[in-house]
């Protein structure tokens, strides 16, 4: 089984012509405007190769708009690229919008037989894998009622259930998950790791670098429509540490990117700054210092890999800064000195 | 060469996908008549209905019978009916089915094999209409009206290439779809539909330029007067062989592009 992009690049052409100064500089977010005689084109990828074998699951990262959906959808076989191509073992199966189909007015039972009849399964395929689908979305008598009787988190159970039942080996998805309750999120991620038991491939596109992190064993990183770094999970690190330093200011961003850990800097700034710069997950952890008078006190909710605290002016010597999950030790620390 | 190998594996895997076309345009009609007491009888009821009122509006513009006429309406407006909704949803086809081809890889042709099931779900209701019509007709029916078979068979046909050339190319310009409205009310008076071409001299001309009229006149004419109009046949084959070579062209140049345009 395998997966494989040969050296792909995809144009988006413009219905006009793109303005002088917006193609002017390196615009950071999108493709490439080029133009070719007459017409404007959007460069969305730009030579992007790479191979995939039996059990590897690649995650994708990137801003918006550098190319993380054009890709899935040129994997699933839904743009055809202007040059390059895709080559896979068997059907390569598109999660993109997991209500595709959908018919407000047809019953549940209904709905899930047109969804299996769009994946390309027989009548009776789908009428064999009903009952477990049945028993999976947990939504009972309502399977028999119209969808438009249904609350919004119900419909994403029938069309998860619906949507993975009725997937290939291969598979593509983009920003997949993120609603349902509680129940049903551990339900999802259970049907995901029976997917990686599974000899399968599987390509993710997502914004959430933890979930990424849990699940890939490959990542690129998307610039553009081009491929700035390819490798194992530490990209997805990688990737996280540039954009979270991408909000800061321009001296604080050299500083952060020159050390790990938490600790203070005064050269080269308006004011004294905490900064950090952490490895591995980050999902969970808060800012919070430990004072002598008030105990434990929370600064900052949530951080991201990178990021800088200005100092308050209550801060004194002594006082801890840590930054770890609540009611768990520390992953990083630093006590103030009297300067 | 390089482009037909794709144009003949969309279709075939087209067709292979039966169960979900037809399914689709299933879905189409319920969802267009669900929680109405009529249903689905709406489509006869509303035609009945219109043919009626054409009847006492027209008949008494025309020489012939009441009995004559009220079939010449009947069938005509039937045909006329299919023709218009079939080239209007044609231009509708891919722009309906946006979701469906920038989420999966489902080939093309089956949203087009949705739009001519549907109509031709709606288009049997009509038939009985107008089958049932023929009981009034003045002439015996023959078997030269057994002619109207392999008409509607081209019918068939001719939707197929009107949706692989109509389709695309409305999604890529706009305005076509709206040409493509307003001409069919145009053509829709200059058709021998509400007017007989005997009692006109100079609309008989008009209706002889005019190809719908030879669409109609092969199913009509064996079915009414037992005559088979060989030359509106040889133009209607003609049409045919130029419509499915275009269609063809049409739809192999566009596949690549279309998801960028709908």
């Amino acid at each position: 089984m395998h997966l494989s992009a040969d050296h792909i690049t995809l144009d988006f052409p413009l219905a006009q012509a793109a303005h002088s100064r917006a193609s002017a500089g390196a615009a950071p977010l999108g493709g490439r405007l080029h133009g070719q005689g007459r017409s404007t084109f959007v460069r969305a990828l730009d030579d992007v190769s790479f191979h995939l074998e039996i059990g590897d699951r690649l995650a994708l990262v990137g801003h918006n708009g550098s190319g993380k959906s054009t890709l899935l959808r040129v994997l699933a076989g839904i743009y055809h690229p202007d040059r390059g191509h895709v080559s896979s073992s068997s059907h390569v199966s598109g999660i993109f919008n997991m209500s595709l189909g959908f018919r407000q007015e047809a019953t549940g039972y209904r709905n899930l037989v047109i969804k299996g009849l769009m994946a390309g399964r027989s009548r009776a395929e789908i009428e064999a894998a009903l009952p477990e689908i049945a028993e999976f979305t947990g939504l009972g008598p309502y399977l028999d009622m119209p969808l438009h009787t249904y609350s919004q988190g119900m419909a994403m159970r029938l069309a998860f259930a619906a949507t993975t039942a009725f997937s290939n080996d291969i598979l593509v998805m983009d920003e997949w998950i993120g609603a349902g309750d509680a129940g049903f999120q551990e339900k999802i991620i259970a049907r995901m790791n029976d997917f990686l038991h599974a000899s399968t491939i599987v390509v993710v596109a997502s914004h959430s670098a933890s979930l990424l992190r849990r699940l890939a064993n490959k990542a690129i990183w998307l610039e553009q429509g081009q491929v700035r770094r390819m490798g194992g999970p530490e990209v997805i690190d990688e990737y996280e540490a540039a954009i979270s330093v991408v909000e800061l200011a321009p001296p604080l961003r050299a500083q952060v990117d020159a050390r790990r850990g938490l600790w203070v800097a005064r050269e080269g700034l308006d004011a004294p700054h905490l900064l950090w710069n952490l490895p591995g997950n980050v999902e969970g952890l808060q800012l919070r210092v430990h004072t002598s008078g008030q105990g434990l006190t929370v600064v900052r909710a949530a951080v991201a890999r990178c990021g800088a605290w200005p100092l308050a002016p209550w801060v004194q010597a002594g006082m801890r800064f840590e930054i770890a999950r609540p009611n768990e030790e520390p992953v990083a620390a630093y006590v103030a000195d009297a300067a | 060469m390089r482009t037909s190998a794709p144009l003949l594996r969309d279709w075939s895997r087209s067709f292979a996908l039966h169960g979900l076309w037809v399914n689709l345009a299933l879905e189409d009609l319920r969802d267009r008549y669900r929680r109405t007491v009529l249903g689905l009888s709406w489509i006869v009821v509303s035609f009945a209905l219109f043919v009626g009122v054409k009847m006492f509006v027209f008949g008494p513009l025309n020489a012939a019978s009441v009995s004559e006429f009220g079939v010449f309406v009947t069938l005509g407006f039937g045909l006329w009916t299919y023709i218009n909704a079939m080239v209007t949803d044609a231009c509708t086809a891919y722009m309906h089915s946006r979701a469906w081809i920038l989420g999966t890889a489902t080939p093309y042709p089956v949203y087009l094999l949705q739009v001519i099931a549907r109509n031709w779900m709606i288009f049997a209701m009509i038939l009985l209409v107008m089958a049932a019509s023929l009981y009034w007709n003045p002439q015996p029916l023959t078997m030269k009206a057994l002619w109207a078979i392999p008409a509607l068979v081209v019918y068939l046909l001719s939707s197929v290439w009107i949706c692989a050339i109509l389709a695309p190319l409305c999604a890529r310009w706009r305005d076509l779809y709206q040409t493509v409205q307003t001409g069919l009310r145009l053509v829709f008076f200059a058709t021998p539909i509400l007017w007989m071409p005997r009692n006109f001299n100079r609309l008989a001309l008009i209706a002889e330029l005019n190809p719908f009229s030879h669409f109609i006149a092969i199913v009509r004419d064996p079915l009414m007067y037992g005559r088979v109009p060989v030359d509106s046949w040889m133009l209607v084959l003609a049409i045919n062989a130029a419509g499915l070579v275009v269609g063809a062209v049409v739809y192999a140049t566009t596949r690549r592009r279309l998801p960028h345009w709908v």
